[in-house]
């Protein structure tokens, strides 16, 4: 089941499209996670399922009325003249709802600020600050909630301790995170959305992704010389690209897996290789992000041609 | 917290409110001390030069308050308005509020309703201090001429706050929000000049305290009041439609 779908979202600003045709379909208590280089259109497309822009075309589906979808903007802002307690108060009557002043320590303490109750805001950190903002977010109930860049410009304690609070929000709460860093991403969701130019390449759960992209490939290790193995191996019928890396290494990829158990340590022992190692290689996400990105952008030069 | 509350704590905490409690509640104490204490200054004032002010009267002391309210008064109260209403001028925190309902016109109830509160808490304090200086110091003031005044004096507040709420929901900065609100005001204030159109004006209301409670008072400026009247619930609806399309 959906939690938030968008059919032929587009978004232009006068003739520049932020975001062309995009059907986002984020599955109900996801960690989706929405990567694309800076200028991809992340933002604009985080604020128009905000509610915050409206969309040029196409329509934004959310299970509900308002308050069930909470934005966090990249970098938050509150009142500087509020405590932290005062913050999520106020969140809370925005909504038109309230929260006994347990619920709103409970929420604090969820995100690590429960110390600095009532402390201004405006001396907080900027970790801090992401993590009140989450917790703003959280104290209105949402189902799904929308965090733009959560770890940008943070140390790397701050990073870890923002992505895991986030990583905790699913499946209780439907997540959308953007980022432009990739460890990050896979390292917290399952489902990602590859943006790049306004148009949405890929949506699906990672580990699909890295599945269908992999066209299985292999590094082998040998002791020089290295000249035999590679006519041998170029001279197959199953191996379809044979590439010396560095010298001793062979990387080579075949689209028939079981052909290259059957027939490898034959190869390797007909051409006398002393094999060091032989391990399946994965493309990583960013291997895979890099290769999406990069066709499309060879395929908008064409069409711009 | 409600909106509303959260209103009176920007005003409060945020020291908006002191400084325009502070300017009226001066201006208050201090004019009918200077109107006073005028002659003796000036006779004490050498060169060779003899100038004779007239004797004090409540009326004076009391115009020289309202003709300063109403200028470095509003001056005060747009740019603490403009502080308040300007809810686009930082994004982020705009995302805060905006994110948080699906009518952001509703943002802007609690906030005009309670800077109109607050200016006219303000224009009392100042009108009571010079009411109380003036007695005690000049002489006796009409009582209800005062009220009359000063429930006018209310009216323009709402007006100037209505002006800067229309502002904010077209352009961002808070700088830019107070100075075209100013501009506004400033306009009307010279078209006021010609004489057909002033008595139909909002600025009629804007020095009607001490109109009101002169020795040939001119009547209620009802025209001027209606007009105002409607003009303010006019700009608060273009201010709330404004608001509620912006997002681009």
């Amino acid at each position: 089941m959906s939690a938030v779908r968008t059919a032929g979202l587009t978004k232009r600003y006068g003739t520049v499209a932020a975001l062309e045709g995009v059907d986002l379909d984020v599955p109900e208590g996801a960690l989706f996670g929405l990567v694309g280089p800076n200028g991809s259109g992340k933002t604009t497309l985080l604020e128009t399922l905000a509610g915050l822009r409206r969309p040029s075309a196409g329509t934004v589906t959310l299970p509900g009325p308002a308050g069930v979808v909470a934005y966090c903007p990249d970098v938050a802002e509150m009142e500087p003249w509020l405590t932290a307690i005062e913050v999520l108060d106020a969140a809370v009557g925005l909504l038109g709802a309230s929260r006994c002043r347990g619920d709103l320590q409970a929420a604090l303490k969820r995100v690590g600020l429960a110390d600095v109750a009532g402390r201004r805001v405006g001396g907080f950190s900027r970790g801090m600050t992401t993590r009140l903002n989450i917790a703003a977010a959280l104290i209105g109930d949402p189902a799904v909630i929308l965090i733009d860049e959560p770890a940008a410009a943070l140390d790397p304690a701050g990073r870890a301790e923002i992505l895991g609070l986030v990583a905790s929000l699913a499946p209780a709460t439907t997540v959308v995170v953007s980022s432009h860093d990739l460890a990050d991403v896979e390292a917290v969701c399952d489902h990602v959305g590859i943006l790049t130019g306004g148009r949405l390449l890929y949506q699906g759960p990672i580990a699909q992704l890295l599945a269908n992209a992999a066209t299985p490939s292999w590094q082998l290790v040998v002791r020089p010389p290295t000249e035999p193995t590679l006519t041998a191996l170029g001279g197959s019928c199953w191996a379809a690209s044979v590439e010396q890396t560095r010298p001793g290494e062979i990387e080579f990829t075949s689209p028939d897996p079981e052909a290259v158990e059957a027939n490898l340590a034959g190869l390797l022992a007909g051409c006398a290789a002393r094999v060091v190692s032989l391990s399946p290689m994965r493309p990583s996400f960013e291997q895979i992000f890099l290769a999406l990105t990069a066709k499309a952008a060879t395929s908008q030069q064409q069409d711009a041609r | 917290m409600s909106p509303w509350r959260l209103e009176a704590l920007r005003l409060w905490r945020t020291r908006r409110l002191a400084a325009l409690a502070a300017v009226y509640v001066i201006l208050g104490l201090g004019i009918p001390v200077l109107t006073y204490e005028l002659p003796q200054l000036l006779k004490h004032t050498s060169g060779g030069v003899r100038v004779i002010a007239p004797p004090p009267t409540p009326v004076s002391s009391l115009t020289g308050f309202a003709s300063n309210a109403a200028q470095l008064g509003t001056l005060v109260l747009v740019v603490v308005a403009a502080a308040s209403l300007a809810i686009d001028a930082r994004p982020a925190l705009a995302a805060f509020y905006r994110s948080r309902t699906r009518r952001p016109s509703r943002l802007l109830l609690p906030r005009t309703a309670v800077l109109a509160l607050a200016g006219a808490a303000c224009v009392a304090a100042g009108t009571g201090c010079c009411w109380y200086e003036t007695d005690v110091l000049i002489g006796p003031l009409s009582v209800a001429a005062l009220s009359g005044g000063f429930g006018l004096e209310i009216l323009w507040v709402c007006f100037c706050v209505a002006v800067v709420a229309v502002w904010a929901g077209l352009v961002r900065s808070v700088l830019a929000v107070a100075g075209a609100a100013l501009a506004t005001l400033l306009v009307l204030a010279f078209i006021s000049s010609i004489h057909p159109v002033a008595p139909w004006l909002p600025t009629k209301l804007a020095a009607s305290l001490a109109s009101l409670a002169g020795p040939h008072p001119p009547g209620a400026p009802w025209r001027a009041l209606a007009i105002t009247a409607v003009a303010t619930a006019g700009l608060l609806a273009a201010a709330g439609f404004r608001v509620q399309h912006r997002a681009d």
